[in-house]
């Protein structure tokens, strides 16, 4: 076998690196839709700056390591190299240069995030008057589904005038929005790909997430976080709206909630 | 090759391959058997009759015979659930009005597509099966982790609906609760599934609603006839060929077929408009003597209390069973134990779950089963909830007086359980 098995080895960086080139590529017919989906948030590109810089940073040490190991293997290989193998005691600039240069990159990816985390967790969007935004609506997750209440009128959540929708989650376009997430019973994962959000829910944790979507359509909205048997199927739709189309859309789903006469039924059975 | 196989370094390592490879075989095929699917006999119904009928020690009352009799009737009348069909030879009913075989059909069976029209198939059992269970039986796999328990469709009743009380719902109101999904329990919404898959899920759960009611009365039949004596001619299974059997299946059918919506009195009351026209307003002046009127209907006329508790904290009576668990225990015994007796003798042991008792509804979560519009609280307090010990009171209440519990009831998660009602009247006639 000998060189064999070195040759197999190769196929680990080449196959690796074919895998995401393929996957990136525009139109790439086996794995098609594989790379990030679009992005439709403002701030989502930061997410994205970050995944990019560390996907290149361990592409490029994968690559290396990969073929330094099939070099190796090659070089060295048991067939080839009947005299017995020499120990040394190393060398400690070697051992200094791979301790410090990980080091340095670790340290610096963890400065380098710091801006992504603070866009995502600390720098909620602002009223005019300098006050944090409230929250649109509470998106409670539970075993499985997305129980949605929007905070209607008075702007806040849990008062009479809130608008309960389930697994439609629909957001007017081009304006900052705030959501208070939470976990109705075991963990969860709020997840908008598309958005960049992702945002784990811990029963009993009070949080909020935000982003600024720019484009009208109909999303994913997933649960990242395995939650028991049927969470494959634990899924919603962000709709992105129109202020106007959204404005129409809630004042619907509020109507429907109030209906007192079965003739005005409509809504709920179709 | 040669020289490998002499090396006796190398015969290990290949014994170890021949053992790998076949376990990575099985690895690979587990998931792929999917167990049996047949529908269960409603044996736990089976053993009630049986204690009914011969008393506590008469475990064979009914002879293997007659057992297989009715198992043979079901599958010559409603086919297998790969291969539904409906039944057939009745004069008095078409069941083509009340069920659609093709959508049944897109329900039933294993999941995948159809070969020829690629139409998603095995509906059933991919989204519900696994808890209301292949027979529609409430004892699915996953049945046993949950509160409460997932419906059994065999008795034909179901909770949340606008029909009369005990009547049957409609497929609106099926479909309904499929889009919605119930809160507060593990029924989730199914509002992304196209509509057609949940038209055909819910002409599925009619038809398993409708097999296992017929299993129930042909048992009926079984304890009310002789002895030993088989419903229908070993020789001809059809069930066209016995007048009893097929009386039974049209009355099941027709109790689906013959229903009425309530007619709502679509008069409301002169302040719902201003207090719940819009946006509920519990807070403002003219809304107190509305709640203080619905106040005093929770605790004396309508009784709610009685139940839901002066607080409607839903803790005043937490021992009763509902219809789907009564059969199970011996309700009237004082202890626990003694009550959950017939359960461990007799029912356990064909895989009944264990009774819970039914819990009163905490009104002051805001979380409505079966819909949080009003209408749905109107037909809840009006109708009750069928199968549950949630009364009927269409006769004792006044549509005002409903109405006005109904408000009272949407103002219950707003409002301060701790807080007196007289101090709550004296900060709202504090101004500003």
């Amino acid at each position: 076998m000998g060189r064999f098995w070195s040759l197999l080895f190769l196929l680990v960086p080449v196959l690796g690196v074919l895998v995401f080139v393929v996957a990136a590529a525009p139109d790439s017919r086996p794995l098609l839709d594989h790379w990030l989906p679009d992005n439709i948030n403002d701030h989502g590109y930061i997410i994205d700056e970050l995944f990019n810089f560390i996907l290149y940073l361990t592409g490029v040490i994968f690559i290396i390591t990969g073929v330094l190991l099939f070099y190796f293997l090659w070089r060295y290989d048991g067939e080839r190299n009947p005299d017995p193998v020499k120990f040394t005691h190393g060398s400690q600039t070697l051992e200094i240069i791979w301790s410090v240069l990980p080091a340095i990159t670790l340290l610096f990816i963890a400065i380098y995030q710091m801006d992504a985390w603070a866009a995502h967790k600390m720098r909620r969007p602002l009223l005019e008057d300098g006050n944090v935004k409230p929250a649109l609506a509470l998106v409670s997750a539970r075993q499985f589904e997305w129980r949605i209440s929007y905070a209607g009128e008075d702007q806040l959540v849990g008062t009479p005038d809130d608008v309960h929708v389930v697994n439609d989650l629909c957001v007017p376009v081009n304006e900052d929005i705030v959501l208070q997430v939470q976990s109705q019973d075991v963990l969860h994962s709020f997840f908008l790909p598309n958005l960049r959000i992702k945002q784990d829910l811990v029963p009993g944790m009070k949080q909020f997430s935000w982003f600024r979507p720019n484009r009208v359509g109909i999303y994913d909205l997933v649960c990242a976080e395995l939650c028991g048997w049927g969470h494959y199927k634990m899924r919603g739709r962000l709709i992105v709206k129109s202020r106007e189309d959204f404005d129409t859309w809630l004042s619907e789903r509020a109507a429907e909630q109030r209906v007192t006469h079965p003739a005005l039924d409509g809504g709920g059975g179709e | 090759m040669m020289k490998m196989s002499t090396d006796p370094r190398q015969t290990e390592p290949r014994r170890r391959w021949c053992l790998l490879l076949p376990l990575v075989a099985v690895m690979l095929c587990s998931g792929c058997w999917t167990g049996s699917t047949e529908f269960q006999f409603n044996w736990v119904y089976v053993a009630y009759q049986e204690r009914a009928v011969g008393g506590e020690d008469s475990s064979d009352a009914f002879s293997e015979a007659q057992i297989r009799n009715v198992a043979e009737i079901l599958a010559a009348t409603f086919g297998t659930p790969d291969k539904p069909q409906l039944p057939g030879g009745l004069e008095e009913i078409d069941v083509r009005e009340l069920l659609d075989l093709y959508k049944l059909n897109r329900a039933a069976g294993p999941v995948g597509r159809d070969p020829i029209s690629q139409d998603v198939r095995g509906l059933y059992r991919q989204h519900c099966a696994h808890c209301h269970g292949v027979t529609g039986d409430g004892m699915g796999p996953t049945a046993t982790f949950l509160n409460p328990y997932p419906r059994d469709y065999r008795r034909g009743m179901f909770k949340f609906k606008l029909t009369r009380s005990t009547q049957k719902p409609n497929k609106h109101d099926l479909h309904r609760i499929l889009k919605q999904g119930i809160p507060g329990t593990a029924m989730p919404s199914f509002s992304l599934l196209p509509q057609d898959e949940r038209d055909a899920l819910v002409e599925y759960v009619i038809y398993l609603s409708v097999r296992g009611e017929v299993e129930r009365e042909l048992i009926n039949l079984l304890a009310a006839g002789e002895q030993g004596q088989l419903l229908l001619d070993p020789a001809n299974k059809s069930a066209a060929s016995s007048a009893a059997v097929k009386e039974v299946i049209q009355n099941v059918l027709f109790s689906w077929t013959d229903i009425q919506q309530i007619a709502v009195d679509s008069k409301m009351p002169d302040w719902w408009d201003e207090l719940a026209g819009s946006q509920p307003d519990f807070g403002s002046a003219t809304a107190g003597p509305v709640l203080d009127a619905g106040r005093a209907l929770f605790a004396g006329k309508a009784g709610c209390i009685t139940c839901h508790g002066g607080t409607a904290l839903g803790d005043a009576q937490v021992s009763n069973y509902d219809k789907w668990t009564e059969e199970l225990v011996d309700a009237k015994q004082p202890t626990l134990e003694r009550k959950l007796l017939p359960y461990n003798e007799s029912y356990q042991q064909f895989g009944a779950l264990p009774p819970r008792p039914i819990r009163p509804r905490n009104l002051r979560q805001g979380v409505y089963r079966g819909g949080r519009r009003p209408l749905d609280l109107y037909h809840r307090i009006s109708q009750g909830i069928n199968g549950t010990p949630m009364p009927n009171q269409e006769q004792t209440l006044t549509p005002e007086e409903i109405w006005t519990l109904v408000f009272y009831v949407q103002s219950l998660p707003y409002e301060h359980a701790s807080r007196p009602a007289t101090a709550r009247n004296l900060q709202r006639r504090r101004p500003n």
